[in-house]
């Protein structure tokens, strides 16, 4: 979907900033978002500094969307993992790009 | 949006999205289909701490430990297994339904900083025990009624799957709304996508 996104409004994006392999993700408050995301995935003493920093530069309503968002993946990654939900082949696909074919191992 | 209409979107968000949690968290104290009120408490802990002092069964306990802390490492086997120590495949569905709403409840409280939510008083009554009868093993590792995909998986525990669909409606967007490539909420869809990808990185999970 991100690939797909980016491509549908234009939007340049560098995927490697996904994995760490890129410094600056290219979108518009790129690295705001991934501080943030990583800080409350990890859920450490960056979070308090990562929200205001991202507050800062995409507003208050982009820190609950983001919050919002990051609560959905950690549900639905849990979902299809716990399941058995088949990876579908563009997201091996994307994977592969990523140096992350391990993760889609059986 | 300037920095005022951005506080005023924030706050309606937030508004909407408590709106939804508060019926969900409220009714995680409610027996379900396969579990009383009281297992469904434990699991609660459970997502919040592995190691938590909980009363549900070993199996109950081991899945649901699972679910939360390790999903990425769970496999068939490690499903078989469960179902081998005594669990149905759909009392497997309902603990991987509440456990991943209970953290991604938590992770969006936390990300607004906020403290957790207080565990919800538990309510007597059984659970229905009803069972989907067109529910089959297909793909899978538990029994869906069509094929198996991220908004179906929760298909045999009917309750399970539409509270999860509401609450990717809340917090994320609905699924009508997904084919939608230009939607924005407050961040554009590339930057809602660019934050799914980093939490499922962050999980190990190539969803």
């Amino acid at each position: 979907m991100l690939r797909a996104s980016a491509q549908t409004t234009g939007q340049a994006i560098d995927l490697g900033a996904i994995t760490d392999r890129a410094p600056d993700p290219l979108l518009t408050a790129g690295t705001e978002l991934l501080a943030f995301v990583t800080a409350v995935i990890r859920n450490d003493s960056s979070l308090g500094p990562a929200r205001t920093v991202l507050a800062a530069s995409a507003g208050p309503y982009a820190v609950v969307r983001a919050a919002a968002v990051a609560g959905n993946f950690q549900m639905m990654n849990r979902l299809v993992d716990a399941t058995g939900v088949p990876i579908g082949a563009s997201q091996r696909a994307i994977a592969a790009d990523l140096g992350l074919e391990h993760l889609g191992a059986p | 949006m300037d920095t005022v209409d951005s506080n005023t979107a924030a706050n309606s968000a937030t508004a909407a999205i408590d709106g939804v949690v508060d019926d969900q968290w409220s009714r995680l104290g409610e027996a379900g289909t396969w579990m009383t009120g009281d297992e469904r408490i434990d699991l609660i802990r459970i997502a919040r701490d592995p190691a938590a002092e909980v009363d549900v069964d070993l199996p109950t306990r081991t899945a649901a430990a699972a679910v939360a802390h390790r999903a990425a490492s769970i496999t068939a086997r490690t499903v078989d297994d469960i179902e081998s120590g005594g669990l149905r495949r759909e009392q497997y569905v309902e603990i991987v339904g509440v456990i991943s709403r209970v953290i991604a409840i938590d992770t969006f409280e936390r990300g607004i900083g906020r403290a957790p939510r207080e565990v919800p008083t538990a309510r007597p009554g059984q659970p229905s025990r009803s069972v989907v009868a067109a529910a089959r093993r297909r793909a899978g590792w538990v029994p869906t009624v069509g094929a198996i995909g991220p908004p179906t998986a929760l298909e045999a525990v009917p309750a399970e799957a539409a509270a999860q669909e509401t609450l990717h409606g809340a917090l994320y967007l609905s699924y009508p709304d997904m084919a939608d490539l230009h939607a924005e909420r407050g961040l554009t869809r590339a930057q809602m996508e660019f934050v799914a990808a980093r939490v499922s990185y962050l999980n190990d999970c190539l969803f």
